[in-house]
């Protein structure tokens, strides 16, 4: 009785996931792996990988990722540990601001950098008009000007992720180790960190997917030589109209993507384990 | 380590550059100008003028909102179910179902865009907007069932099997009992699905068509190549939209939007 009920209450939703994601986003990911003969192939993941062009891309999105994610964690523990011991009325005006952002679409933020950082923007106003450069930096459509445009996207996920955790951490385990004579910034180190790990694993996580997968920063803030897979799908695809290659591309984006998820998961649950023993 | 400087100094950097840039361009949207300049030259309210009456921005604002609401509507008709049955009854395979549920956040929302565009799209003759809703719907769908299954997670189902032995039939004793109780948690995941697919940009990448495109697909080619403040004003407006939203809810309905 209670089996058939479950049944009855899920299935409108277990067959619209199967008939409008499951099955077409499996049959692009199997599609790609039939030559033209219709036997199993990876020949063409062989030529796309054969690809320096693909190999950079590939690189460079997992290395912006990092980088990101890196940055993210750096900047986000301190700040996080000082929003989380703000008075209540100040905590939650810091944390709406970090909130507005993260409802605010990424093509907004990535225009945001374009009035800034272009050959006409702000910064380059400012410093011509300062005397600092005779000619304009060319910062926007690069690495830096992509990876500047990620941390501001994916910032608040990680406070936001940190804040949480740190809040319930009790200031006497820090006072503990300061009168036991540990310096201060160690005390943080040693004490605040090691229990903000699971903050910073989901913070993490939902950076570096983020960041993986993002789409209108590295269109909008990266160039022609910074291709990312994102936008190589989207020049396969949209452009080339070569729909073997981009299907691909999107293969290798929910590999990754799933790879991702499911390490960050093996550590938390590795380090939840820990902690119960 | 309260008082310290050099955490505060770290924390208003970090602020300044979250959310200065979007201050300096309310500035800019204000030029008299069509160069994008910072302290603005002039004030107008020409872009804004532009931005509220150019078409493919008009067409876009409707299309957006529209599949927006729809695949929001869409998610929870399918999501609150699954998420009721999943909190309340045991069943075997019940982990399976749930993580079946979740698995479109395994792939990314652009490729979802282009799978929808390959492989169901044709099926469904062609229909860009009805492409679009299904989209959002499955990027909310995974979302709801999260949020409303942590609401239901805290309700006291025996409150639901006392209306029940008191002779109410289930859907009733459904909404009389189990929805007002997590009334906020749907109000506030209602908002954010719907902001959420507002806001996105990945999967009007593929689905589109010159007649038939999201505001910031609509926005983003209007960029290209160039950027006048039309394209700063609209963002403007949009930002105004988050904020009142975030308003609205905080203070007529008390619900704190937090992701």
């Amino acid at each position: 009785m209670r089996k058939r009920w479950a049944l009855i209450l899920c299935a409108p939703g277990i067959v619209f996931l199967v008939l409008c994601c499951a099955w077409p986003v499996l049959r692009v990911v199997l599609q790609t792996l039939y030559s033209d003969t219709g036997a199993v192939s990876f020949a063409g993941y062989a030529d796309l990988f054969g690809k320096s062009f693909f190999r950079n891309s590939l690189l460079r999105t997992l290395r912006l990722a990092a980088i990101t994610t890196l940055v993210c964690a750096a900047v986000g523990i301190p700040v996080s540990f000082y929003i989380s011991r703000m008075a209540e009325k100040r905590k939650s005006l810091a944390i709406s601001l970090a909130t507005f952002p993260l409802l605010t679409s990424a093509i907004v933020r990535s225009i945001c950098w374009i009035v800034l950082l272009g050959k006409k923007g702000v910064i380059n106003n400012v410093l011509l008009a300062v005397g600092l450069i005779d000619k304009p930096l060319s910062i926007l459509y690069t690495e830096t000007s992509m990876l500047i445009g990620y941390i501001q996207l994916f910032m608040p996920l990680m406070l936001l992720s940190l804040v949480g955790v740190m809040e319930s951490i009790d200031d006497e385990l820090l006072q503990a180790a300061q009168t036991l004579g540990c310096p201060r910034i160690l005390a943080f180190m040693k004490v605040v960190v090691p229990l903000s790990v699971s903050g910073l694993i989901t913070g993490g996580m939902l950076v570096f997917t983020g960041t993986m997968t993002a789409y209108a920063t590295p269109s909008l803030l990266g160039g022609t030589k910074t291709k990312v897979l994102s936008t190589l799908l989207d020049q396969y695809a949209n452009i080339n109209s070569d729909w073997m290659s981009a299907s691909m591309v999107a293969a290798v984006m929910i590999f990754f993507t799933i790879v991702v998820n499911v390490l960050f998961s093996q550590i938390a649950g590795r380090l939840n384990r820990r902690q119960d023993a | 380590m309260k008082k310290n400087p050099l955490l505060l100094a770290i924390t208003i950097l970090t602020y300044i550059f979250l959310v200065g840039p979007m201050l300096i361009m309310v500035g800019t949207s204000f030029s008299s100008t069509a160069a994008v300049s910072f302290p603005p030259t002039g004030f107008s309210w020409q872009w804004y003028q532009k931005a509220l009456t150019l078409p493919s921005f008009q067409r876009g604002f409707v299309t957006s909102l529209s599949v927006s609401l729809i695949g929001t509507v869409v998610a929870m008709l399918l999501g609150i179910p699954a998420a009721y049955a999943l909190n309340k009854y045991r069943f075997k395979g019940k982990a399976l179902v749930n993580g079946f549920f979740l698995s479109p956040t395994l792939v990314p929302a652009l490729v979802l865009g282009f799978a929808l565009l390959r492989s169901f799209i044709p099926r469904i003759g062609g229909s860009i907007y009805i492409g679009l809703a299904v989209g959002y719907t499955l990027i909310a769908l995974p979302y709801i069932i999260r949020t409303t299954g942590s609401a239901m997670s805290n309700f006291d189902f025996s409150i639901e099997e006392a209306a029940r032995s008191l002779g109410t039939p289930a859907v009733p004793a459904f909404f009389l009992t189990v929805i007002p109780n997590i009334r906020s948690g749907l109000i506030s995941a209602f908002i954010l699905a719907f902001i959420n697919s507002f806001n996105d940009v990945s999967i009007g990448v593929f689905i589109s068509s010159p007649g038939t495109m999201t505001l910031p697909t609509a926005m983003q080619s209007l960029i290209i190549g160039r950027l006048d403040p039309t394209i700063a004003a609209a963002s403007v407006l949009l930002m105004l939209m988050t904020i009142l939203l975030m308003t609205l809810s905080e203070k007529l309905l008390g619900i704190k939007l937090r992701r």
